[in-house]
């Protein structure tokens, strides 16, 4: 600077004061540049040193980016309007300013006139890095030393803020980068979001789906188990239901099987019997006659075979399923009738059986007669030994428990047990596995009818080679008055005109163990009476009073209407009889 | 006890019954050992009314299964006619029902023929004295 001035002061004063008055205005260029772009830069730097130079063009080209073209303004109207022009300055003078010296002159020529420009060119930067600065004159003095004064001046003052202008562009551009990079990113790490949540929502979908997988697997299984089960339980009830069936309609072809035969084998058991009475009579009427031993032994036959034939016609008659024979319900005590019947029941064992009992502890009654009951279960244990007859350590057990309101009564043997068509037919009348010498046939036929009658069942279980057993299922009864429950001692009058009556009234008492008698004289001592109309002559009510008041009351009485019905009269009497015994 | 029993009469037996062989068995048993008279027998209950009437029998044993009147009718109208005649039924038949029946018509007795002819005997013989009675089965249902 200080060689450029000491040059100014050897030229003219009054060019260094033109220079001094253009660099006035130009030193509020700077505050102009703060912050504007490169291409705004160039523009009002142009257009400054246009019109303070006075030059026939101003060229200002501001270094671009690697690969893209520099900025210039020609500040002319021809030369900025003129693209080819201007960059055929825009070669020249950047070319100059690499290889020359600034103060040079570039002789440029103008491509339309022909004439000659004097063109003054200044790096901007070392090597014109930043761009070129340059201006063309039309005059043959230009440029001045205060032009190229200027000039340098200019250029040093732009070039700062050129290059701050270009490091603001390029700060910017490498914001904007960075914002768009960030942009980017943003959008990225939102797209990573959205991603990581549609992975994360596509990942709760798929355990959701995995776990409703599993569930509905472990459902299904479930499902399957139960399925099976119900399968199971099904099969199970539906062979439990064909059994019953099968046994059900076993049962009804035998009921049939039995009405069908019961019929016919009463009406010959009636028959047999009716017949039996003149050949019983008869065969008494001929042993009686003085008879050789012989006769008397053929005799002894013959009674033999009737006695046979009395117990096969009495059998018969009990098979009938007879509408009129009501179930006998008259109960008899187990322990009681064991005592009685394990004589019987013994005799019937072949040698080397054993017959066994299990009783409950306490007394049990059952709602069947005591001869009944023996008789069924003489059956049952005839049959069980004699199966075993040929078999060594034989035991036939008679048991009974007592349960639901019934009494279970089996006889199981450890014998040969029976085949199938045994145990279907073996209830059958006539139907036996022993020969016909030795069985009727009507042996289970009669346990079976008495069983019916009694109101029970009865059930047979066989496992050929293992065992029989017969269980009757009998109703429960309650004991019935006995003779230590009655006080002690009861008396009846019975004070009716019609014998008959009388007989039936003392016939009933007595059953009820009354101490029965007909004088009336004896009402005193009466517990009961029981009086009809007689000789009285009032009312019955009147009779009764006579009888029961003036003579110490007895406890109870009963008037009998006329032909009083005779169950009605039993009836009664029964009631009463409770009555009396009742507290 | 009775106007039967008070006296020395032999008691007269009438036997209806539609089997002939009972009936002359029921004779031969009954007057074997002259304990009964017999008044004869009856094939059916239609004239069983008429014929009491005009022979008068102590007893009259009755089967309960006959062909004809029904017999529990016939013993009704006995009842009736005759009350001093006394009625057993002997029967193959033993049903409560019968039973029940037969002594509601007027019966003093029941045999079943099962029981055989010795039970007959029996029952006559109680019957006789003035009291009602049964053969052993006959008893069972009778108690029922």
């Amino acid at each position: 600077m200080r060689t450029m001035l000491a040059k100014l002061d050897a030229d003219d004063p009054k060019v260094i004061r033109e220079c001094l008055r253009n660099l006035v205005a130009l030193a509020t260029l700077p505050a102009v540049w703060s912050g504007a772009d490169p291409r705004r830069i160039a523009e009002s730097l142009a257009a400054a040193l246009y019109s303070t130079l006075e030059a026939a063009f101003i060229y200002v080209e501001i270094a671009g980016r690697a690969g893209e073209p520099g900025t210039m303004v020609a500040q002319t109207g021809r030369y900025n309007t003129d693209p080819a022009l201007a960059a055929h300055v825009g070669s020249a003078v950047k070319e100059w300013a690499r290889a020359r010296d600034p103060h040079d002159v570039l002789l440029l020529k103008e491509p339309s006139a022909g004439s000659e420009w004097r063109v003054a060119v200044r790096p901007l930067g070392f090597d014109a890095e930043f761009g070129v600065l340059a201006a063309g004159f039309s005059d043959q003095h230009s440029p001045t030393p205060a032009q190229h004064l200027m000039l340098s001046i200019v250029a040093n003052q732009a070039l700062p803020a050129i290059q701050n202008a270009l490091l603001n562009r390029s700060l910017r551009e490498t914001q904007e980068s960075v914002r768009r990079a960030n942009e980017e990113l943003a959008a990225s790490v939102a797209e990573l979001q959205r991603t990581n949540a549609e992975l994360r929502d596509s990942r709760r979908a798929a355990l959701n789906v995995m776990e409703d997988a599993v569930q509905s697997r472990a459902r299904a299984e479930m499902l399957n188990q139960e399925l099976a089960r119900h399968k199971e339980d099904l099969e199970r009830r539906v062979q439990e239901r064909t059994a019953e069936l099968e046994a059900s309609h076993r049962q009804l072809r035998l009921s049939e099987r039995m009405a069908a035969m019961g019929t016919l084998s009463a009406g010959l058991g009636h028959d047999m019997g009716n017949l039996l009475v003149p050949i019983r009579v008869r065969l008494e009427s001929v042993a009686a006659m003085n008879l050789p031993q012989e006769a008397q032994q053929e005799l002894n036959g013959l009674r033999g075979s009737t006695d046979y034939l009395q117990k096969l016609a009495s059998g018969l008659r009990l098979l009938a399923v007879d509408p009129g024979r009501t179930p006998s319900f008259e109960p008899t005590e187990l322990h009681d009738w064991w005592e009685e019947a394990i004589g019987v029941l013994r005799n019937a064992m072949p040698r080397g059986v054993a017959l066994e009992s299990q009783m409950p502890n306490d007394p049990c009654w059952v709602g069947m007669p005591n001869t009944a009951l023996t008789q069924a279960v003489f059956n049952l244990v005839q049959n069980a030994g004699d199966a075993m007859k040929d078999r060594s350590r034989g035991v036939v057990k008679v048991a009974v428990e007592q349960r639901e309101g019934a009494v279970f009564l089996t006889v199981s043997d450890n014998g040969p047990g029976m085949t199938d068509e045994v145990k279907q037919r073996c209830m059958e009348p006539f139907y036996t596995t022993k020969t016909r010498a030795l069985s009727t046939g009507l042996g289970l036929s009669l346990v079976y009818g008495l069983v019916q009658d009694a109101g029970g069942s009865i059930r047979l279980e066989s496992d050929f080679g293992v065992g029989t057993t017969f269980t009757l299922k009998l109703p429960a009864a309650k004991p019935p008055m006995s003779a230590e429950t009655l006080p002690s001692p009861r008396s009846a009058l019975v004070d009716v005109t019609d014998e008959r009556m009388r007989a039936i009234l003392a016939a009933e008492l007595q059953e009820l163990r009354f101490d029965v008698h007909f004088d009336k004289e004896r009402v005193r001592s009466a517990d009961l009476v029981v009086a009809d109309h007689g000789d009285w002559n009032g009312d019955m009510k009147g009779r009764l009073l006579a009888l029961t008041t003036k003579e110490l009351a007895p406890r109870a009485a009963i008037a009998l209407g006329e032909k009083p019905r005779v169950q009605a009269v039993r009836d009664a009497v029964r009631q009463m009889s409770r009555e009396l015994v009742s507290p | 006890m009775t106007e039967h029993s008070s006296t020395n009469k032999t008691p007269s037996v009438l036997c209806v019954d539609d089997n002939a062989a009972v009936a002359e068995a029921v004779r031969v048993k009954l007057t074997r050992h002259k304990e009964f008279a017999w008044k004869g027998s009856l094939p059916a209950a239609d004239e069983l009314v008429t014929v009491c009437r005009r022979d008068c029998p102590d007893l009259v044993v009755l089967d309960a299964d006959m062909p004809g009147r029904d017999p529990f009718e016939a013993l009704a109208e006995l009842t009736e006619e005759c009350p001093g005649i006394r009625a057993v039924m002997f029967s193959g038949h033993v049903r409560r029902d019968f039973i029940s029946r037969s002594m509601e018509a007027g019966a003093w007795g029941y045999v079943s023929k099962n029981d055989g002819e010795d039970a007959l005997l029996d029952v006559l013989r109680k019957v006789m004295i003035g009291s009602i009675a049964f053969s052993p089965e006959a008893k069972r249902y009778y108690s029922q």
